[in-house]
């Protein structure tokens, strides 16, 4: 990840949208969180895109794949039901 | 492997290269049994995935079906250049995309997304949300809410969202997965999540 040499607004929001998720403590994100500190309107954006990802991230639980479909598969390409 | 939520599968990390190398050589040939194994290590994964991306059963079991069929078809011309599980996953997406785009051919609607320039988004008109918007419980209302801003997304955000976002695949296995460059994986990204986080507010302050 480049690091944001003058980080201006558009370059803040740029790269907080590219890299989000990685971690913050990283080196390489020490001036995005010194504009983040210093300017409330780039910590809004950001603190609301998080709270979005991570609201998407707790609510999209992993789905049990039910065993008839399994099955079905096996069947549809001639494979036996257990290994 | 695919991105961090899987990272601790005994399937993905854990699973030497070469033994991974052997399953897929002799599924190339035909054999049932490494076949089966591949079924067996993908299908839960790509279920879940068809359910993220279709939010509906019976066309993620249709889709999930129609992936390995599909794979059992392709697997003898599957050179190994690229990861196997970004060549599935690209299999799969496809075929995602494919049912949603005939959802809209059918008359489901989609919001346009195109016309949001990130560069014009201006921070300082976008509110402050509370501190804990049901982070812990998300309550039945909030997984509505979520369920409807999501389901405006047509194909091409919804995918990257859910792979970036979601799955947690890097920009370049999305870019990979979806056959689009790391730009334009960049792009629809920034795009959908404003999307989201604007109709989310939204409704918040309602």
């Amino acid at each position: 990840m480049k690091k944001p040499k003058n980080a201006s607004h558009k370059n803040v929001l740029k790269e907080v949208c590219d890299y989000l998720g990685k971690d913050l403590d990283s080196p390489q994100c020490e001036a995005l969180r010194k504009h983040l500190k210093a300017c409330p309107e780039c910590e809004v954006y950001f603190d609301t895109i998080k709270k979005t990802i991570l609201m998407y991230r707790k609510a999209e639980k992993k789905c049990a794949l039910p065993m008839r479909v399994k099955s079905n598969l096996y069947k549809t390409l001639q494979l036996k039901t257990n290994r | 492997m695919p991105g961090r939520e899987q990272k601790n599968s005994p399937t993905t990390k854990q699973q030497p290269d070469t033994e991974w190398k052997d399953y897929i050589r002799r599924a190339k040939l035909g054999d049932k049994e490494a076949i089966h194994w591949i079924i067996d290590e993908y299908s839960q994964r790509l279920y879940t995935l068809f359910m993220r991306l279709l939010r509906n059963k019976e066309d993620a079991e249709d889709s999930l079906q129609e992936t390995f069929i599909t794979m059992v078809q392709k697997l003898p011309s599957f050179r190994g250049d690229a990861h196997f599980y970004t060549w599935l996953y690209r299999i799969a997406t496809n075929i995602g995309l494919m049912k949603l785009r005939s959802r809209q051919a059918r008359g489901g609607r989609f919001a346009q997304l195109s016309d949001i320039d990130p560069e014009k988004v201006h921070a300082g008109e976008i509110p402050k949300w509370p501190d804990q918007p049901d982070m812990e419980v998300l309550q039945k209302e909030t997984k509505e809410i979520l369920d409807k801003a999501i389901n405006l997304l047509s194909g091409p955000y919804r995918a990257v969202f859910i792979l970036r976002d979601i799955e947690q695949f890097s920009i370049e296995e999305t870019s990979k997965i979806l056959g689009i460059t790391p730009a334009n994986v960049k792009i629809r990204l920034r795009r959908a999540r404003i999307f989201l986080r604007n109709l989310l507010g939204e409704q918040f302050r309602k």
